[in-house]
């Protein structure tokens, strides 16, 4: 900030500047504008040569064209006139340009373009065709951003968009060399079927040839009919797993070749292909637990305010709030967080990793092993129960089948364990005098729990449903919806409030046509809660296709149990997706991805903007545009809320296409490529766009025209807070009145729909419980439990995993500036990610930091970079996903860091469908120089292959004679 | 008309943006006749450095940005051969590309090793204050870091704005004697922590008075975790005396040469 602007709001600075805008400043070539105090800094250097004087004042507006020229070097001098006729100051500038004359690159013109980049938005400008710079978007005058007053202070978000160092440079993997830039066919796969022909075991491991378009299309359309012909539409399916997709609206995402095939395929042969059925990811823990305690997943907005005014104590438990710099309001997280300390609102994290969040605005760090917060929750329940300080109140008129926790905590159940700190202390490796001080502090005051996020978060790994259930038994245990006794969950944005006008803009998508024609002609309308046709679960791919039948509950009706193949179906031979972000952002990532190895997959179709993740499993791929490279419309919201109009800024790079185009070009071969909707010559970006602001009707607040030359439409987001009680006041006020989605209404301390449906469930249970596991044996799906397992003889460590603070999952490895802040080179001039292993753990395997290590259990082995340090545990290790799916072997050795790679085979628990890739059992240790070779020896293509530190894994390196 | 930047370590959230954003205005763009382009990858005219201070679980991190100081006696203009360093009249040290001979005297000059070595255009490099863009008039009127700076830890403006400022603030390495124009609001020093408690009841020790005597002195209470700190701490040797209800410990040669958890320890 400009210390002398900030004692004026930026309007009013602008004025004084002179009434120069940003896109005056713009205009032309060669153009150079003096308003102000321009010339301020003064180059004290001079060298003589031609000069042109170009004087102006404050006063006068102006944009004033310089004129250079001559041969070597050239010199302009700029006097600006301060003042208007009353006292003036002379300041002279003189700048020495390079010779030849012409414009000195500074002063070259620049053209500013809104860019969603991403998830948020920036102004970038544009010279030669090329983005210069990307910075935050400086807000319009009048535009309040988000604020909150509370205990007599006020938090106010800046004049400009609250970008991450992500969202500021996410243009930057336009010219990712890991693009793919052309379509690709494995160079030892051919279409037809043919096992000896497909050559599936050498997936993930062989190289590409480029081909055209024409015979991309040509091969995906005629493997989507000879499968289809042979086995039935069920035999193709849109499996994939593409982590996060850039949101792009008018020429659609990831996706698409979905609605395109249902299309086909209903017309065609009157049934559907086999959709994929992803599990609970981000959210699971709310999703597959805490639903049953208070009906919805997690507790709704508003309640930053509430917190801001009522709550004393935060506790940040398994949370990393700050961290989610991916988001629109990116580093607005860590405003309020610092915010909330000024204003006295002491924060503790328990987490078994110091999260960022938790280094920089936590007064204590409580520690934990991994995924025993269950066992924490329950002591200090116990303190609770023993000393009688909760709210026994509350419980009478808001809980259900409160004696049955009451009974597990103080062992009077049929456990008959006692769930007392001293039972807590050595599971948890908290103390028991810690233990006793906690729970005694959160009954004294108003306390709020902050969860998820990206932290080491327990609410989405092996039995977390159960922690995130605990959660709510504990706030309602002291009043939960009450002044300042809140859940901060997953998705929540702690940035509320609403603008007065809807931009929604996503009407116009190509998809959305699609299965409009498709319902209109088929008269078949599809959804996700179907139990008459076939899916395939996603996140148990290795199952489904090595070893089915397999079957899993769905994450929507839980009781809903789905099974695979289903009878008459056929099994998937075929697959077209998108991204392959198994091993990033999902469990047992080399189970699933190996998986694709199996000849019954006869033909694997991928389309993706970069060569990442599992990408190198398929047979074919399709370039795909990156958001840069298109135009489009976007509604974002912010500390403010904006309409985006984005225009095509960067040319597109070889042959990439969008998605809609994508599938369009198989459409044609296929006769479907006039029939995708009914928009003849307005089937445009540019008529999808026009079309979806008229769609917005928002001619009232600002023309087509004035949008086009703003390019940005900004509203305030404001909630009137007295008027918006926290979201669960009206359940604390009167549960009769405003009762909850479950079948009581109430907080439900035993589960009645868990209770009816899963009575036998020993995982899941219809009192939440903690859950160590077991062997197999005895009918446990996990025994990963650090103490009890007969596993953890081998595999002593527990591992956490947590995507980057500069990324999604694993994606977004590319750009060399987020990527050069923590990656480490290795002795092999490799970039891996960093682990964090505390100096017991450390010394006790002769590690190092700097040493190149490998995390390893049954599942495989995961390298990294070791950072002894003091934000891990003795017992626990943490590490970022970064390096994305970079393999030596793909069913075996990732150098990327994606511990997900070596998570448990199956889900959350056996009934609950949700990922794991948190809190499993490994063990730590150095790499050999002998071990290393011998990786060299048995992989020489994955060493050979081409790399670049500075951005990864490289598209050049999988295409033949690119290496 | 001498510009600061002022730094301020308490408010920085660690988000490395003015990093990155120095690395976008200056990498692969040409701002002749200011700056050459910044190398793609390993140097930073801008750095943001993480320091990871404590032990379990008395544990902070701490981010403080380096990058030039633009020095009123800066070592690296008397040592360039070529006159191609030089000092603005707003303050800002400034490396010619046009007359840099690539010598790299400039470097071993530096005491903050602020300035790089471009290897492909051979030449010295560093912080340019991002002048192309304060000279040509808007529309950006400050350094590309202080411009993404989320927080308020990054100012950059007129000396005499600051003033209060710098009336609090800390130069890096005083004792080089070079006058920076970069002030550093609330830099780490040292902590002493520890958490208190009572063996015999399990129990953590409220209220216990602890007294640091030694390189410093000062009096702490231990809070409703048992938890106690002192911060601010010089580097040195420490005791520390812990006190409740007639129980007391000691501990000596506490030193200061890192950040220090004490550990849990036991009042009986």
């Amino acid at each position: 900030m400009n210390k002398d602007q900030s004692k004026q709001p930026r309007n009013e600075e602008k004025k004084q500047t002179g009434e120069v805008t940003r896109r005056d400043f713009l205009i032309g070539a060669g153009t150079v504008v003096v308003g102000g105090a321009v010339g301020a800094g003064l180059l004290s250097s001079c060298s003589g040569g031609e000069t042109t004087t170009v004087t102006t004042t404050k006063t006068v507006p102006t944009t004033v064209t310089t004129t250079v020229g001559g041969s070597g070097a050239v010199t302009v001098t700029e006097t600006t006139t301060v003042g208007g006729s009353g006292a003036t100051a002379t300041v002279t500038q003189t700048v020495t340009q390079p010779g030849g004359g012409g414009t000195a690159p500074y002063l070259e013109p620049e053209e500013t373009i809104a860019l969603y980049n991403h998830s948020g938005l920036t102004a970038a400008e544009v010279k030669n065709g090329k983005i210069v710079r990307s910075r935050p978007w400086h807000f319009a005058d009048g535009i309040e951003p988000f604020s909150i007053t509370a205990r007599g202070q006020t938090f106010q978000a800046p004049m400009k968009t609250p970008v991450s160092s992500f969202v500021m440079t996410y243009y930057k993997r336009q010219d990712s060399p890991n693009r793919i830039l052309y379509p690709i066919q494995r160079v030892d796969w051919e279409p037809g079927g043919d096992p000896a022909k497909i050559n599936a075991q050498n997936r993930g491991k062989s190289k590409y040839k480029r081909i055209t378009w024409d015979e991309a299309a040509t091969i995906i359309a005629n493997e989507l009919k000879r499968v289809a012909d042979k086995y039935g539409p069920s035999a193709i399916s849109d499996v994939y797993s593409g982590g996060h997709n850039e949101p792009k609206n008018v020429t659609n995402s990831a996706g698409i070749h979905t609605n395109f095939m249902q299309y086909w395929a209903l017309s065609e042969y009157g049934e559907p292909i086999t959709e994929h059925h992803g599990a609970a990811t981000t959210s699971a823990g709310g999703q597959l637990g805490g639903r049953y305690v208070w009906g919805h997943d997690y507790e709704g907005n508003p309640k930053t305010h509430d917190i801001s005014e009522n709550c004393e104590m935060l506790l940040g438990w398994c949370c990393d709030s700050t961290k989610s710099w991916i988001q629109a309001y990116g580093t607005t997280q860590q405003m309020v967080h610092k915010w909330w300390n000024k204003i006295g609102i002491k924060q503790l994290h328990i987490d078994p990793h110091l999260t960022h969040t938790g280094a920089l605005y936590a007064s204590k760090w409580i520690p934990l092993h991994t995924r025993t917060d269950a066992a924490l929750m329950a002591a200090i329940a116990y303190v609770w129960f023993s000393e009688d300080t909760y709210n026994k109140e509350y419980i009478a008129t808001h809980a259900y089948g409160f004696d049955k926790w009451q009974a597990y905590v103080m062992g009077t159940d049929a456990e008959g364990v006692a769930k007392t700190p001293e039972w807590a202390a050595p599971i948890t490796g908290v103390p028991v005098y810690t233990i006793k001080a906690l729970a005694r502090a959160w009954a004294s005051k108003p306390t709020s729990i902050m969860n998820g996020r990206r932290g080491a978060g327990c609410c989405r790994g092996v039995y977390a449903e159960g922690s995130t259930r605990m959660w709510i038994y504990l706030l309602g245990m002291q009043g939960w919806g009450g002044p300042g006794v809140c859940y901060i969950g997953m998705y929540d944005d702690i940035i509320q409030g609403s603008a007065p006008k809807s931009t929604s803009v996503t009407t116009q998508r190509p998809s959305t046509d699609i299965t409009n024609k498709q319902v209109a002609e088929t008269g078949v309308r599809l959804s996700g809660n179907d139990t008459d046709r076939q899916f395939v679960p996603r996140d148990l791919i290795w199952k489904a296709i090595t070893a089915p039948p397999v079957e899993w509950w769905s994450t929507g009706d839980q009781f809903n149990k789905r099974t695979y193949p289903m009878e008459g179906k056929s099994e998937i031979h075929m697959i077209w997706g998108a991204g392959f972000a198994y091993t990033g952002s999902r469990g047992a990532g080399f189970k699933n991805l190996a998986a694709h190895r199996s000849p019954k997959l006869e033909c694997i179709v991928g389309a993706n903007m970069f060569m990442e993740d599992g990408m190198c499993m398929c047979d074919i791929i399709l370039p795909i545009e990156v958001i840069t490279e298109t135009e489009d419309i976007f509604s974002v919201s912010d500390t403010a809320a904006h309409l985006v109009l984005q225009k095509k800024s960067l040319t597109t790079r070889g042959e990439a296409r969008s998605d809609y185009m994508a599938i369009k070009a198989v459409a044609e071969k296929l006769g479907y490529g006039d029939k995708l909707n009914d928009r003849g010559a307005d089937d445009t970006p540019a008529a999808r766009i026009k079309a979806s602001y008229d769609a917005a009707n928002l001619a009232d607040s600002i023309s087509w025209e004035d949008l086009n030359e703003k390019l940005v439409w900004s509203q305030s987001r404001k909630t009137d807070w007295k008027e918006a009680p926290a979201a669960s006041r009206g359940f604390y006020d009167d549960p009769g009145k405003n009762p909850l989605r479950t079948p009581s209404g109430l907080l439900e301390y035993e589960s009645q729909l868990l209770l009816e449906n899963h009575p036998d469930d020993k995982e899941r249970q219809p009192t939440a419980k903690f859950i160590r596991g077991g062997p197999a044996s005895e009918g446990w799906t996990h025994d990963e439990d650090r103490l009890l397992s007969a596993r953890a003889q081998d595999y002593p460590l527990t591992l956490n995993v947590s995507t980057r603070r500069w990324g999604r999952h694993s994606q977004h490895s590319d750009i060399p500036w987020t990527r050069e802040i923590k990656y480490k080179i290795g002795f092999d001039g490799y970039a891996y990610s960093e682990c964090w292993i505390n100096p017991v753990d450390a010394e006790a395997r002769g590690i190092k930091t700097g040493d190149l290590i490998k995390l390893y259990n049954d599942k495989g082995i995961v390298l990294a970079i070791a950072e002894v340090c003091e934000r891990a545990i003795a017992g626990d290790i943490y590490l970022e996903k970064a390096g994305g799916g970079d393999f030596i072997d793909i069913a075996s050795i990732n150098r990327g860091g994606n511990g997900n790679c070596i998570s448990p085979d199956w889900v959350m628990s056996y009934r609950c469908y949700g990922i794991q890739p948190i809190g499993f059992l490994i063990e730590v240790a150095k790499v050999s120089g002998e071990e290393y070779m011998e990786w060299k020896e048995m992989y020489p293509e994955a060493f050979e292959r081409k790399y670049d530190p500075k951005y990864g894994p490289i598209f050049e390196g999988w295409v033949e004679g690119g290496n | 008309m001498a510009k600061v930047f002022i730094n301020d370590v308490a408010e920085c959230g660690g988000c490395y943006n003015c990093q990155v954003a120095c690395k976008d205005e200056h990498c692969g763009n040409d701002w002749s006749p200011y700056a050459k382009p910044q190398p793609v990858w390993g140097q930073f005219w801008c750095k943001l450095n993480e320091h990871v201070r404590g032990q379990v679980p008395k544990v902070k991190v701490a981010y403080v940005l380096t990058r030039c100081n633009h020095c009123d006696d800066a070592p690296c203009i008397e040592a360039c051969p070529d006159t191609a360093i030089s000092k603005r009249n707003d303050g800002l040290v400034w490396i010619e590309p046009a007359k840099c001979s690539g010598c790299k005297l400039c470097l071993d000059a530096c005491p903050y090793e602020s300035i790089y070595f471009n290897e492909d255009l051979k030449l010295a490099q560093k912080c340019t204050g991002c002048a192309h863009l304060l000279d040509r008039g808007g529309p950006i009127d400050e350094p590309r870091c202080v411009d993404a700076c989320a927080m308020s830890a990054l100012m950059f403006g007129e000396e005499s704005a600051f003033s209060s400022e710098i009336s609090q603030a800390e130069v890096l390495k005083p004792e080089e004697g070079t006058n920076p124009r970069a002030y550093y609001l609330n830099l780490p020093k040292r902590f002493i922590a520890g958490t208190v408690y009572d063996p015999s009841s399990n129990e953590v020790v409220i209220g216990a008075t602890c007294t640091l005597s030694g390189a410093g002195s000062g009096t702490a209470t231990t809070d409703e975790f048992g938890d106690f700190w002192f911060e601010g701490l010089a580097v040195g040797a420490f005791s520390l005396k812990i006190e409740k209800d007639g129980k007391s410990l000691t501990k000596d040669n506490i030193s200061t040469e890192e950040d220090v958890n004490v550990g849990d320890l036991a009042l009986s």
